[in-house]
């Protein structure tokens, strides 16, 4: 099982880092590169901005219930997400979402692997 | 920033609370855009969709779940969106839903949430799964045919019982006016042999050899004998054909008259005869006379060596009355018991006791025409109880109609 400190050291994949509040704290250099961001635009906004809109109250909902209930669903284990880029278009990616209580607050971490096929934003 | 953090941590505790409860509802509820694309869902529809939540997010609905109503598919489209949009009823509607699994039946409310801002807007479709209760409505709907059927078929059978048993009733009258016919016309040419055979017996006996004179005795016994079997036939099929109506009969005094008639017989036999109290019933007075004498004329003549005693009762069961007429005679077998209402069934021969073997015969007829039943109890040895009913009450459209 990887943990945030070695996701925030990987090379190859896009990673980010959130907090509990739902903000992304950090992003790598492959990041910045694959989804068109600059890293200081990044940096402070919520992570709903790598979202595709219509995923966004799936998103707020469920992560709200893992803060509520602590009990994890989606972690720890490759899924198949959309993911969207700075220039709107969604793309495939496999997310692998690891999460740990820093300073009895929780902090997310994710790489994000894109798969081939682009797919152009509605 | 802090009030921010402390905002959004509250709201973040009210969605995870939301999202629970919505977790727990056996409903399933998913919220999609205008174009179907699901934006999220609950865990029940996860069920039904028989996917998991991160399959279905962002999929358009027809996808996941198409929807049938009866066999047509309704497409989850534009269309039907636009549809909903302008006619924003909350009826529910039923649909099949079969993917490659067993059928489901939902039930399926479709409503369209507007909003100021049109991304916000979007379908709410909440779907109940119904298919336990329309399968119990199936069964119930199986077991109605089933007994539609099984009354149809009863129906049919209770038809073809009546048409036989009027074939039957017909045959029986035909059987019977031909019995009738012929022993009506075997009587005069009968009158005609015996009374020569008589002749033949008064001039010529002592006068021709013995042997003729054994053979005409013969032949007069026999002829007597014949005379004795059609007259008797005759009046067993007369009836039927002549009766009178129904009447008020009152059987005390009836058994009083035909106590009366055999008086001779009965004081020959030194029968002990007690009689309990006997109705008023509605008969053929005639008849119910000739029932109880055949009965009595029976009880007297299959007596034992021990003093005949015979008691005639009658006791009144539901919406009937029960006559009973008991000897303690010589009995019978009772294999025998049913054969002996039969027209000439005898259980001994002509020499052991005369008669010819019709009086039980008449004394069905009799009681059958009144809509009632006769049958025997008896043991070798044992003496013999002969039972009869009669209805309590006859209508009298019923009473004066003769049955067959
Ligand atoms: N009370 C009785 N006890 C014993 N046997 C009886 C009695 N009544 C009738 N049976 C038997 O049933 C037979 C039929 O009786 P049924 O009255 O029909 O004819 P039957 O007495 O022989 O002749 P019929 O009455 O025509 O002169 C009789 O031959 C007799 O064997
Ligand atoms: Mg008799």
């Amino acid at each position: 099982m990887k943990t945030i400190a070695e996701i925030k050291n990987e090379k190859k994949l896009p990673a980010v880092v959130v907090d509990t509040l739902g903000t992304i704290t950090f992003a790598n250099s492959v990041f910045v590169k694959v989804f068109g961001w600059k890293i200081h635009d990044i940096i402070g906004k919520p992570l709903t901005t790598i979202i595709p809109k219509n995923l966004h109250d799936a998103h707020q909902l469920g992560f709200s219930r893992f803060l509520t209930t602590g009990t994890p669903t989606l972690l720890n284990e490759p899924l198949k997400l959309k993911a969207l880029l700075k220039d709107g278009t969604v793309i495939d990616a496999e997310h692998f979402i690891v999460a740990e209580k820093i300073n009895n607050e929780w902090t997310f971490a994710a790489t994000i692997k894109p798969i081939r096929n682009r797919i152009m934003s509605d | 920033m802090t009030n921010h953090k402390e905002l959004v941590t509250q709201l973040r505790a009210t969605l995870g609370k939301l999202e629970m409860a919505l977790g727990v509802i056996n409903d399933a509820i998913v919220w999609t855009d205008h174009a179907g694309v699901i934006q999220w869902c609950n865990k029940a529809f996860d069920i039904i969709a028989g996917a998991p939540h991160i399959q279905i997010l962002g999929k358009n609905i027809e996808r996941i779940l198409p929807l049938y109503k009866n066999k047509i598919k309704i497409p989850i489209n534009k269309n039907f969106f636009e549809s909903i949009l302008r006619d924003p009823s909350r009826v529910p509607r039923e649909y099949r839903l079969k993917k490659g699994r067993p059928i489901r039946w939902l039930e399926v409310s479709i409503r369209s949430i507007p909003a100021k801002k049109e991304n916000n807007a979007g379908i709410v479709i909440v779907i109940r799964d119904i298919t336990e209760r329309k399968q119990k409505e199936a069964r119930m709907e199986q077991q109605r045919r089933t007994l539609a059927y099984q009354a149809d078929v009863l129906k049919k059978i209770r038809n073809e019982l009546i048409k036989s048993s009027a074939d039957l009733k017909r045959s029986n009258k035909d059987l019977e006016q031909f019995a009738y016919a012929a022993s009506h016309d075997l009587q005069e040419p009968l009158r005609v042999i015996a009374s020569y055979i008589q002749l033949l017996n008064k001039r010529y006996r002592n006068r021709l050899d013995k042997d003729a004179d054994e053979f005409i005795a013969y032949a007069v016994d026999g002829a007597t004998r014949l005379q004795t079997l059609i007259r008797d036939l005759l009046d067993y099929s007369r009836l039927n054909t002549q009766t009178k109506p129904l009447e008020s009969v009152n059987c005390q005094a009836l058994m009083k008259k035909v106590l009366d008639n055999l008086k001779t017989t009965i004081e020959e036999s030194g029968a002990n005869i007690t009689c309990g109290a006997l109705p008023v019933i509605t008969a053929d007075q005639t008849q119910m006379a000739r029932l109880f004498q055949n009965l009595l004329i029976n009880a007297i003549k299959y007596r034992s060596r021990e003093p005949l005693k015979i008691a005639i009762s009658a006791q009144k069961i539901a919406k009937l009355w029960k006559f009973s007429i008991k000897d303690n005679g010589i009995g019978m077998d009772p294999k025998h018991l049913k054969r002996i209402f039969g027209v000439f069934v005898r259980l001994h021969t002509i020499n052991e006791y005369p008669g010819t073997g019709i009086g039980l015969a008449i004394c069905k007829k009799i009681i059958a025409r009144h809509g009632g039943r006769i049958w025997a109890e008896s043991a070798p040895g044992q003496g013999s109880s002969f039972h009869c009913t009669i209805p309590a009450i006859l209508t009298p459209r019923r009473a004066s109609s003769s049955l067959p």
